[in-house]
């Protein structure tokens, strides 16, 4: 027999060790890689967002990477708008507070797209939140049973959590939070078949409609709801920029309202809009129709309470047919009129007798048509004097014009511009517009309507009118120095807009409507 | 021109100043504004755009320099001088001339340009302001003034005064007043050429046939300078300042019409200048001028007319020229000059329409007037004494001593329980003065709020008419309170001088408009007429006599409770006039006027409202003014039952007159309705309505039907029953349907043969309060005190008008003896009342 020898020198001793240590550390790795196995296990994202939102909900209101674009939304300057003091003005704050929670955690809690959704427009009694979580707010979520406030709600096996203090239900499936303070929306949002989810289809479409990078919401609208006697249902969308925010809407009529304006909508697509001559609120419309058409269709649809249609146009009747009539002129000029017009609020003549709105339009019109109202515009009857309210043709000028008590400033004034008919309320404002070239060509984007607002200068305009009255102490509660106060305040907010925009147009009885408020950079 | 009559030329200036010789300078300058601008005058234009120059306007200036004075004389043929014109032309004038020496004046053509008033209210008649137009008119009068100072030359002045009667007339008055007199200045140069030839005469520019309503023209001053220029030699500019012609437009003296009546004037005018110029020897003068900045009396249209104004005057030697802010009309223009010649001048020239427009001037008996110019007089009735004392104190001439008027100290108000009391005494201003000074701040707290804001709230304005398409943001009051105050102003004829005087004493203490106490005066009937609103509904109810056996030994009582809605603290008011008779009235801190009243003579006379006789009367003075008037000037019965009965023009109020007439008490009510009826006592008991009559409105007859009721019961009524009776509450307080119900502020009880009156006012617990009583003596029995006076309280400044003070506890205040009723038996009567 031999003999074997074995040695157990240092060889040994230090293998010895390394074995020792070697399996601690394998054994914590392999720990950490049962924790990252059972963590990415435990978070991984197999629940699909869409499968648990309701699709029968009323409205839904997305909201695209809300923790990201926060901060750019808490600064924009739209927040300068709000009252001082009131609840809207607080949101900035509110949105940089990170409610209450570490930033890393807020920001792990609610990531990429949020949905909110119900049934209850009245009082948001049934909101649904569904957002998904990073892994790390999964995980975070996942050790609940360590944060304090936190309830347990097996709810059959469904497993909820309620938070009493803001009673708030909620649940996790995959890496997807769904709450809300309705234990039964939550619930029946967690038992969604796939017939009654939105689908992934759907959600795509809503999250990358056109500008809804920052909030989109569709809402089914119930006649008791708010414009729910107007609307079937409403599409909105929402970004907000740094100078900037832009609100999207389209809309799909109740079949009341589409039978009532019936007589104006028919047909209506979007058309081309020509520019409104310069002003502080400029309106440019066109349904493809002449305006005499529409407004006669928008007074049956709509009565309005003065009776000013009945007033204009029974006048307007009575008056034809007199010669050189003003109705003689509105209604000669008006009948060669087309689908498009633009108005425009020039500004108040606060120089005239009385401080006057100046209000100018341009009718398309074909002007060799108008040409021909004009040269065979009728002389008024030689005894007339020359300053009665009887419209005149001023060759010279090429215009016609209503003499008035006040002068030029209230002459109401009529006249050729490129392809259109000019009117304005003051003929010294319409021998100011007409000398200047004019405006050609049409507006890029197609549409029915577009409305601009100045608010800033049209507020000055006010005030110096409102000046004018208070400094003869014709201004009801006002001095001109508690009006100039006011007035201070009130231009310091204006002087925060630059321009309110609303674009609309109609198409296959849908209204879409676009608006658009442009903030001046702070100082 | 052979009715024209020269009566004065030549005045030859013999004085040879030891300073430089007199030097002049003269030029003109066009300011026809472009076709389009507004014309300014008429007010059926409403800023319509002119549409011709029929002839062109000009801006004609002379300069003058005695080597010590230097004064520059503008004549334009503009409307008028607004302010905004004025500063302009002042802002780009050289300063090398003194800005107050600097007289602008307009011709008051109606044809020249609008466009230059800033502010809104005259814009109603300018047209819209155009500061083009202000500027290029600014800039050609100050070229003139400019270019005048640039042609100086040595030269000569004189003047000369003639007469005429038929280039102007009276528009107002057919027949009436005008001024005769056309004053000619003249200038000469070395050569004796004339450099300028400068006319004062009072007529209107308002020539321009209708044809040419809206084209600018200078009116008849046109055709007088040129054919003035064209009568005299080459280079001499004619101008024209237009006198004291508020009232005055141009005659017709060749029965021509249109533009050949204008020519006629024009031309008439130029040759009569030039024939009296032609009279007129030049020679060296000494200039003065002298100007000032006097506060202005209040205005009723305080947001567009300033509160002071410039006023200059120019002395040439012996010759004054006066330059009023406005349009005087031609009395007034006349006075002064009597008072211009008195100090010494030799003549004087009115220049209206000078450096400023605060429109017309009317003197005070022509303020009464249903006319366009006492309408346009916004600075109440004594404008015209304001212009003698400010024109009198730039005269360097001294004028005869006036003696100031002594100063007047507020009236002692004392405060009683629910009231207070106040006498007033001397003469009408000085009765009104005590009072003004006293409740000034009552006077505006009330003229706030029974005017400018009740009566001009908006559901006030008269249906149907312009007002009601005022904007709710705007306040009417700017303009409708001026023309409400036009409108009331025709109300003052018929009021006695004396009560006239007395409002405006009150206005002057109270430093308030004239016509701001006038429409509070009147605040009440003009309520009454739109019958909108109870704010103003006056009952004036309830009122009764009792008279004969059933009256007991005094034969005659009588009592009332004043219901009033608005919760106003009554007065006792005690007025001894300088002249006529005492009355002591239970009214209220501003009322002139008498609801409840007794004289030292025991007349007696309380008003009531009753609306089924119809509206207040607007067409002459209001009832309370006549019965204070009645009360002041007759002791008789018989005398003050004709007084009244003669004012026909009431309506809608019955009045209860008592008093005696040959020792015998008689009592009697007036019914002013369509037709006055008389009534008198049955079975000894006169009500102020009788409950069934068409007089009584349904709360009148549950008022005096109970009041029936309670005098049934009485066989003889005595003051104790009479105040039993006036406490009674059974009924609607609210519905007024009670004796003593929720708007009564006080009760009276009157026993006329004693002369006195007890009176108790609302408590803080709206019940009547303690009877505080007050006997006349007449004006000859010495002042003697006995009674006593509880729960008195010193005036408050505010309420005294900051200079009142406290009475005695006790003791007869200026002929009036006060009780008062202890407590205890004031309460008893109280209980009593109590039902």
């Amino acid at each position: 027999m031999s003999e074997t020898v074995r040695s157990f020198t240092r060889p040994g001793l230090p293998r010895t060790r390394r074995r020792a240590g070697g399996l601690l550390r394998y054994g914590v790795l392999a720990l950490l890689l049962l924790c990252l196995l059972w963590a990415g296990w435990v978070t991984r994202d197999a629940q699909p967002l869409h499968a648990l939102v309701p699709v029968q909900q009323d409205y839904r209101v997305f909201i695209n990477d809300f923790l990201n674009k926060r901060t750019q939304i808490a600064t924009s300057e739209v927040w300068a708008l709000a009252p001082e003091g009131s609840a809207i003005a607080q949101i900035p704050a509110q949105l940089s507070s990170n409610f209450g929670m570490p930033e890393w955690v807020l920001n792990n809690l609610i990531y990429g797209v949020c949905l909110l959704s119900g049934n209850d427009l009245q009082t948001f009694s049934d909101i649904l939140l569904v957002t998904r979580m990073t892994r790390v707010g999964c995980l975070i979520e996942h050790f609940h049973n360590f944060l304090p406030g936190i309830d347990e709600d097996p709810a059959g096996g469904l497993n909820l959590r309620f938070v009493p203090e803001s009673h708030v239900y909620y649940a996790v499936r995959g890496r997807v939070l769904i709450a809300s303070p309705s234990r039964d929306a939550l619930i029946r949002s967690l038992t969604l078949t796939a017939d009654q989810a939105l689908g992934e289809a759907a959600l795509e479409e809503q999250i990358n409609a056109p500008g809804a990078e920052d909030l989109n919401a569709h809402l089914r609208l119930g006649a008791d709801d708010p414009l729910g006697d107007v609307f079937e249902e409403l599409w909105v969308a929402l970004r907000l920029g740094p100078a900037q925010a832009q609100l999207r809407c389209r809309g799909g009529l109740q079949p009341a309202w589409r039978r009532r304006f019936e007589a104006v909508l028919a047909d209506v697509t979007p058309q081309s809009l020509r520019p409104a001559p310069e002003g502080l609120l400029t309106l440019s419309a066109n349904v493809g129709k002449p305006l005499p058409e529409v407004w006669a269709a928008l007074n049956e649809a709509w009565p309005e309470p003065w009776g000013l249609h009945q007033q204009l146009f029974g006048w307007l009747d009575t008056r034809q047919g007199t010669g050189a009539s003003v109705g003689t002129m509105l209604a000669g000029l008006l009948a060669q009129t087309g689908p498009a017009w633009a108005l425009s609020w020039h500004g108040i003549d606060t120089l005239a007798m009385i401080p006057t709105p100046e209000i100018v339009a341009v009718l398309q019109a074909d002007p060799s048509q108008l040409e021909q109202v004009f040269a065979n515009w009728p002389e008024p009857p030689v005894e007339t004097p020359a300053w009665e309210s009887v419209p005149r043709y001023d060759a010279a000028r090429q215009v016609v014009y209503l003499p008035m008590p006040g002068g030029p400033s209230l002459e109401p004034t009529a006249a050729i511009q490129g392809n259109g008919l000019f009117l304005s309320s003051s003929r010294r404002v319409a021998g100011e517009l007409l000398s200047k070239p004019v405006a050609g060509g049409v507006i890029e984007r197609k549409g029915n309507l577009t409305i601009d607002f100045f608010p800033q200068p049209a507020l000055q305009a006010v005030v110096d009118a409102g000046l004018e009255f208070a400094h003869f102490g014709a201004l009801r509660g006002y001095t001109v120095e508690t009006f100039q106060a006011a007035a201070d305040r009130w231009l310091a907010t204006a002087q925060k807009l630059k321009r309110i925009s609303v674009f609309a147009l109609h198409d296959q009885g849908v209204l879409e409507a676009e608006l658009t408020v442009e903030m001046n950079p702070r100082e | 021109m052979r009715r024209f009559l020269l009566v004065f030329a030549g005045f030859f200036l013999l004085v040879d100043p030891p300073g430089a010789a007199l030097e002049a300078g003269t030029a003109k300058v066009e300011i026809t504004p472009p076709v389009g601008t507004p014309l300014n005058g008429f007010g059926d234009r409403l800023g319509r755009s002119s549409l011709a120059v029929h002839d062109p306007l000009w801006a004609r200036a002379l300069y003058l320099t005695d080597g010590e004075t230097q004064v520059a004389l503008v004549n334009t043929d503009l409307c008028m001088i607004n302010r905004e014109l004025r500063d302009r032309v002042l802002e780009l004038t050289p300063t090398g001339i003194p800005r107050e020496n600097i007289i602008l004046t307009a011709t008051h053509t109606h044809n020249g340009p609008g466009a230059m008033h800033r502010y809104l209210p005259l814009r109603i008649v300018s047209g819209g302001f155009n500061p083009e137009i202000l500027e290029a008119t600014a800039r050609s009068i100050s070229q003139a003034v400019r270019t005048a100072l640039e042609n100086k030359r040595r030269a000569a002045i004189g003047y000369g005064v003639g007469k005429q009667q038929v280039l102007s007339q009276n528009r107002r008055h057919p027949g009436g007043p005008i001024d005769e007199q056309i004053g000619v200045l003249r200038v000469d140069d070395a050569d004796g050429n004339a450099l300028a030839l400068v006319a004062n005469l009072a007529a209107h520019p308002t020539s321009v046939p209708d044809s040419d309503h809206y084209s600018i023209s200078a009116d008849y001053p046109g055709f007088y300078y040129d054919e003035l220029e064209r009568l005299s030699s080459p280079g001499c500019v004619a101008m024209l300042l237009n006198g004291a012609e508020g009232d005055q437009t141009i005659g017709n003296p060749e029965n021509q019409e249109g533009w050949a009546r204008t020519e006629s004037v024009g031309k008439l005018l130029a040759v009569r200048v030039k024939g009296i110029a032609n009279q007129i020897a030049c020679t060296d003068a000494k200039l003065r001028v002298n100007s000032a900045q006097p506060t202005l009396p209040p205005t009723i249209a305080a947001t567009f007319q300033p509160n002071t104004v410039l006023l200059q005057t120019l002395e040439i030697d012996d010759l004054l020229l006066t330059f009023f802010p406005g349009e005087p009309t031609v009395e007034i223009g006349l006075a002064l000059r009597q008072q211009a010649l008195a100090r010494g001048y030799a003549a004087q020239f009115s220049v209206g329409l000078a450096n400023d427009y605060l429109m017309y001037f009317v003197p005070q008996p022509r303020f009464v007037e249903k006319t366009y110019e006492a309408a346009m007089n916004y600075y109440g009735p004594r404008i015209a004494e304001w212009f003698y004392t400010e024109f009198g104190k730039l005269m360097s001439r001294p004028g005869p001593e006036t003696q100031s008027l002594p100063a007047v100290a507020a009236a002692q108000v004392e405060e009683l329980e629910g009231g207070m009391r106040i006498t007033l005494a001397g003469t009408p201003r000085e009765i009104g003065l005590q009072r003004g000074l006293a409740f000034a701040e009552d006077f505006k707290a009330r003229y706030q709020a029974r005017v400018t804001g009740a009566l001009i709230s908006p559901d006030l304005l008269p249906e149907g008419s312009l007002w009601k398409l005022w904007p709710n943001f705007l306040d009417p009051a700017p303009v409708a309170v001026p023309t409400l105050a036009m409108a009331a102003r025709p109300l003052l004829q018929g009021v006695p001088t004396s009560l006239f005087d007395e409002i405006e004493g009150m206005a002057e203490g109270a430093q308030m408009p004239f016509d701001a106490l006038w429409l509070l005066q009147q605040a009440v009937d003009f309520k009454q007429r739109k019958e909108r609103s109870a704010l103003f509904d006056t009952p004036l109810c309830t009122m009764f006599a009792v008279t004969g056996d059933r009256a007991g030994a005094e034969g005659l009582l009588l009592a009332r409770n004043l219901d009033w809605p608005e919760p106003e603290t009554p007065v006792i008011v005690e007025v001894r006039p300088r002249g006529g008779h005492r009355l002591v009235q239970a009214g209220f801190t501003w009322n002139t006027g008498v609801y409840t009243g007794m004289n030292d003579a025991g007349l007696v006379l309380m008003l009531e409202r009753a609306k089924p006789l119809g509206d207040p009367s607007m067409t002459g003075p209001p009832i309370e003014l006549v019965a204070r008037q009645v009360l002041q000037e007759t002791g008789s019965f018989a005398e003050a039952l004709a007084q009244l009965r003669a004012h026909t023009h009431l309506r809608g109020y019955t009045v209860l007159l008592a008093g005696n007439e040959a020792g015998e008490p008689m009592a009697a009510v007036l019914e002013f309705g369509n037709r006055i009826v008389t009534r008198s006592p049955e079975g000894n008991l006169l009500f102020g309505v009788a409950p069934q009559s068409d007089a009584a409105d349904n709360a009148a007859a549950a008022r005096y039907g109970r009041l029936g009721e309670l005098l049934a019961a009485e066989q003889i009524v005595g003051r104790r029953e009479m105040e039993e009776i006036l406490r009674d509450t059974a009924g609607s307080e609210e519905l007024l349907h009670a004796i003593w119900n929720a708007d009564s502020r006080y009760s009276v009880i009157m026993e006329p043969q004693k002369r006195t009156l007890h009176v108790a006012f609302r408590s803080a617990q709206g019940v009547s309060g303690a009877y505080t009583s007050a006997t006349l003596k007449s004006a000859t029995d010495s002042l003697t005190v006995h009674g006593s006076q509880t729960q008195a309280a010193p005036a408050t400044a505010s309420q005294a008008g900051g200079a009142s003070q406290s009475v005695p506890q006790s003791g007869t205040q200026n002929g009036i003896v006060f009780e008062q009723l202890d407590d205890e038996t004031a309460a008893a009567i109280r209980g009593r009342g109590r039902r």
